[in-house]
């Protein structure tokens, strides 16, 4: 028994130490992927700028310029003004705290709580039967119906995007982490860890969160584009950040009415979006191949 | 199978229930009184008396929902506070442009999508395979209201093809009538063709790996039976089980959609209800858009156990 235990507790550092090894390349051969590293670069940058707005923007995002009303994309307006002649850059750079703002606040609130649900479910039976028919009841709205239906009892307002959105996306994360945990209690290094009496905490925490994090993390970045899509979608439907609140959606939604004369206003806004959710999409995708144990055959050439 | 059937068919009905009850009581759980919420600052008190009595709002919550459950199974959901019409009745008009829509976006994306997918995987790594990848990669990251605004702007103002927006029913255009869905069709399945190229390419691409197709191959039957026979049939499979992954994404799209190209359907009739705070319509139209989505993903799951023998009916978890 001793023996086995040492034995075992030998083959805990060794593995512990190639997957040490392997994170380290993890990140480099995440890196060596041009895109994913454009993908980062052009999140990142959207991030500072979003947090920095106030510094970075050209223009007061509310302030109106009758006299320059629909001014062409130009050196005094780099992406052109609305219709009401106010800075389209600015409107976006400030628009871009309230989408990233709440993509980024959706997206650790329905991490923090999903996996933490779907680490419970998978372990406890009887927390499971509860958690599973609220996913059910919760899942059974199609996504943006779901928010919709959120949005119209609570009404127009950020936060109140963030709790639809996290409604929406919290019981999918559930689902998933549930579905891996389920996956990795039933390997054998989960048994040997009980066979050594490792608490449920230590195996949850040290041994099924650590595994189960690679298909998760490539699931947030989806869940991040998703939210992208669904927070300007609401806000172009008129029911998502109210209009005071700049917004890629609001930008997107006020230049509709314009776009014959204004083209910018349709297409930059859009732009934006698309950028930011194809970045999410193949940031996703390079962490996914980083994963996959193919990748690192062609690395190591 | 009648075992799975029956199951499956009853787990909808618990479930449609609960979310019947949860949008009752959401219902309940707004701010201020429904009836000077539709009548407005300046209605007498009196007006809002009659108000509630019509609307029952003045007999018990118990009575109330009753007479909503009662509702949703007779298929009387009472009268729209805005438009004094009954809700059935708005429902069904705005029910068909939508499942038109959306079953029409579906087939079209299923067919384009599969294509692409099946082709890319056949000519992998050539210059088709690589353009359909990028493609197929940006089309996934496509807002579906900017792509419709962006079709509306190409094909209906500078080039002056399609309508702008509009929509005419069957029975009154014939085939013409088509020609208003072209734009919102093609705003609406473009998400969807980008990810089934994508698991079509990579499930077909798995397929043509397996030993029996290297088999068949070796038996020196002609490719396109190798591809149509043994491979595709096998890759079918994705694409049901993710149709019915695409009819959520649809869904959300039309009622974008519909909202940019002012089809009457059940996401303008959503919207435009929240606007209007006609609570009753929202309410039921959230509950039959959701109640078809269960449907439909139903029949994908049916389909689905038809194809493919692996699947053991009575060991699926409803």
């Amino acid at each position: 028994m001793n023996h086995a235990a040492t034995h075992l507790e030998d083959m805990k550092t060794t593995e512990a130490k190639t997957v040490k090894k392997r994170r380290e390349s993890g990140v480099k051969v995440l890196f060596r992927n041009p895109l994913a590293i454009l993908s980062f670069l052009y999140l990142t940058g959207t991030g500072l700028m979003a947090v920095f707005a106030p510094w970075v923007a050209p223009y007061d995002p509310n302030y109106m310029d009758i006299d320059a009303r629909f001014t062409a994309p130009g050196l005094q307006h780099w992406l052109g003004t609305d219709h009401l002649g106010r800075d389209v850059l600015s409107r976006m750079i400030h628009g871009a705290r309230t989408t990233m703002g709440v993509s980024v606040a959706v997206v650790i609130l329905s991490a923090f709580v999903g996996t933490s649900l779907g680490l419970i479910s998978g372990f406890f039976r009887r927390a499971d039967e509860i958690i599973m028919r609220v996913t059910d009841l919760l899942m059974a709205f199609p996504p943006l119906v779901g928010a919709l239906a959120v949005m119209a009892f609570l009404g127009p307002g950020v936060e109140n995007i963030v709790l639809a959105l996290f409604l929406v996306m919290v019981p999918r994360v559930a689902r998933i982490t549930r579905g891996e945990t389920l996956v990795l209690r039933e390997m054998t290094f989960i048994k040997a860890a009980q066979m050594m009496k490792a608490g449920t905490g230590r195996i949850i925490f040290r041994h099924i969160l650590p595994n189960a994090m690679s298909p998760l993390v490539v699931y947030f970045t989806l869940l991040f584009a998703g939210t992208i899509m669904a927070e300007a979608g609401l806000s172009f439907l008129g029911i998502g950040s109210p209009p005071e609140v700049p917004s890629w959606g609001i930008v997107l939604s006020e230049g509709r009415y314009y776009m014959r004369n204004a083209w910018w206003l349709t297409v930059m806004p859009g732009l934006a979006i698309f950028i930011a959710v194809l970045s999410c999409n193949l940031l996703g995708d390079g962490i996914r191949d980083v994963g996959d144990p193919r990748q690192y055959g062609r690395a190591r050439k | 199978m009648l075992r799975f059937l029956l199951r499956r068919t009853l787990t909808i009905i618990p479930l449609t229930l609960v979310m019947a009850v949860m949008m009752f009581f959401l219902m309940r759980l707004l701010p201020g009184d429904p009836a000077l919420n539709i009548l407005g600052p300046e209605a007498t008190p009196e007006e809002i008396e009659t108000l509630k009595i019509e609307m029952c709002l003045d007999q018990p919550v118990y009575y109330q929902l009753a007479n909503w459950l009662g509702g949703i199974v007779t298929g009387d959901l009472g009268k729209s506070f805005y438009h004094d019409m009954p809700v059935s009745k708005m429902l069904f008009t705005a029910l068909i442009p939508t499942l038109k829509l959306t079953l029409l976006s579906l087939l079209f994306g299923i067919l384009i999508g599969t294509g692409a997918g099946v082709i890319s995987a056949i000519k992998q790594d050539s210059l088709v395979d690589r353009i359909i990848v990028v493609i197929s990669t940006s089309f996934m990251a496509v807002p579906h209201m900017w792509l419709g605004l962006l079709l509306v702007l190409l094909f209906g103002v500078v080039l002056g093809w399609l309508p702008v927006a509009g929509y005419e029913s069957f029975k009154d255009g014939g085939v013409v009538s088509l020609k208003y869905l072209i734009l919102p069709i093609l705003a609406m399945s473009t998400a969807e063709i980008g990810i089934l190229t994508k698991m079509v390419r990579a499930r077909m691409l798995d397929v043509l790996h397996q030993d029996y197709v290297l088999t068949a191959k070796s038996k020196g039957l002609p490719f396109w039976k190798v591809i149509l026979k043994h491979a595709f049939k096998n890759t079918l499979i994705t694409v049901v089980t993710l149709s019915g992954m695409m009819l959520a994404g649809l869904i959300g799209g039309a009622v974008i959609t519909e909202n940019i190209f002012a089809i009457p359907g059940m996401g303008r009739l959503i919207v435009t209800s929240i606007v209007r705070r006609d609570y009753l319509v929202v309410q039921s139209a959230i509950m039959l858009i959701t109640f078809l989505y269960l449907f439909l993903n139903f029949l994908v799951d049916i389909i689905y156990a038809f194809l493919d023998p692996r699947v053991s009916y009575g060991s699926l978890k409803g």
